[in-house]
C-alpha cells in the first residue's frame, strides 16, 4: 500500500469509529446536534473513503461522492450539530431547512456538470487532479456552494469550539472541556486549512490534513464527553457533552 | 473540614491551580485559533469576491 492509500484509509477508519461514538448518543439521548455531528461526520469518512478507492480505480460516481460529501457539505452539517447545541432557538430549524436545500442544489450541480474521465490518473492523489477531471467553467460553478458551505462549517464549528472553550475557561471549570473543545477545533483548523492549501494547487497536503483532523476531533470530543465529578452539564453551553 | 472558599485543586471538575497549560497554553491557543480562524474566513471571502482565483 502506499500513502496515498494508507492515509485515507486511516482517516475512514478513525471517521466510521467516531460516526458510530455519536450515532449511538443520539439514538439513547435523541438530541439532534448528535444528528448532525453524526451525519457530518459521515460525510467526511465518505470522503476519505472515496479517496481510498480513487487510488485504486477510477468511478465516476465515487468522484461525485468525494467532491460532494468531502469538499462540499461535511463541514455545514458538523456545523449545524454545533449550532443546534449552542442555540435552542426555533430559528434554528429554520437553518437547517436552507442547509437541506441547499444540500439538494449541490448534489443536483454537481450531478449535473460533465466530468472530463480520461485525465483522471491512476496513482496520483484525487486532490491533486480534481480540477482537471472537472472542467474549468464547471468549476467555477461548484467552487461557490463550497467556499458557503466551508465557511459556515468554520465559523459554526471552530468558532462554536473556541466559545465553549473559553466559556468553560473563564469559569474555571470542567477542564475536559476546555481541552476537548480546543483540539476540536484545531482538528476542525487543520483540514480547513488543507482544503485551502489544496484549492491553492497543494493538493498533497489534504490527506495528512484530514487524518490530523480525525485524530484531534476524535480525541477532543471523547474528552469533552468524559463525564466529571459534581459536573452540571447545563450550565454552559459545549461542542460536546 | 475543606473551606468551601479555597480553589479545589484536586476537584478533577474544576481546572487545577496554578497550571502553566491553563494560564498560559490554553488562552495563547484561543487566541491564535481565533486569528486563524479569521484569516480563513477573509481568505474565502477573497475568493468569492474574485480577489484570489484558485
Amino acid at each position: 500500500m502506499s500513502i496515498i492509500q494508507i492515509l485515507p484509509f486511516i482517516s475512514t477508519a478513525i471517521m466510521l469509529g467516531f460516526t458510530i461514538y455519536v450515532l449511538q448518543r443520539y439514538f439513547v439521548r435523541r438530541a439532534p446536534h448528535f444528528l448532525f455531528w453524526g451525519i457530518g461526520l459521515a460525510m467526511f469518512g465518505a470522503g476519505s473513503f472515496a479517496e481510498v478507492y480513487l487510488s485504486l480505480a477510477w468511478s465516476r460516481a465515487v468522484f461525485i461522492i468525494w467532491y460532494l460529501c468531502g469538499a462540499i457539505l461535511n463541514p455545514a452539517w458538523i456545523g449545524q450539530g454545533t449550532l443546534y447545541l449552542l442555540v435552542r432557538k426555533r430559528w434554528v430549524h429554520i437553518v437547517t431547512g436552507v442547509l437541506i436545500l441547499a444540500s439538494l442544489i449541490s448534489a443536483g450541480l454537481m450531478l449535473s456538470i460533465p466530468i472530463n474521465d480520461s485525465a483522471f490518473q491512476l496513482g496520483m492523489p484525487i486532490s491533486q487532479q480534481y480540477k482537471a477531471i472537472i472542467p474549468a467553467a464547471s468549476f467555477n460553478v461548484i467552487l461557490i456552494p463550497t467556499i458557503i458551505f466551508g465557511t459556515d462549517g468554520l465559523i459554526l464549528l471552530v468558532g462554536g469550539a473556541l466559545y465553549s472553550a473559553f466559556l468553560f475557561w473563564r469559569k474555571r471549570v470542567l477542564p475536559n472541556r476546555v481541552i476537548g473543545n480546543v483540539l476540536i477545533a484545531a482538528g476542525a483548523l487543520s483540514v480547513a486549512f488543507a482544503s485551502e492549501l489544496t484549492g491553492l494547487g497543494f493538493g498533497q497536503y489534504l490527506y495528512v490534513g484530514e487524518l490530523v483532523a480525525a485524530i484531534l476531533m476524535f480525541i477532543g470530543f471523547l474528552s469533552a464527553a468524559r463525564p466529571q465529578p459534581n459536573e452540571t452539564p447545563q450550565a454552559v453551553p459545549a461542542t460536546a457533552d | 473540614m475543606q473551606d468551601p472558599n479555597q480553589p479545589r485543586s484536586n476537584d478533577k471538575s474544576h481546572m487545577p491551580a496554578n497550571s502553566a497549560l491553563y494560564e498560559k497554553v490554553i488562552p495563547a491557543a484561543l487566541v491564535l485559533m481565533g486569528i486563524l480562524t479569521v484569516a480563513l474566513i477573509l481568505f474565502a471571502a477573497f475568493v468569492l469576491l474574485g480577489v484570489i482565483h484558485l
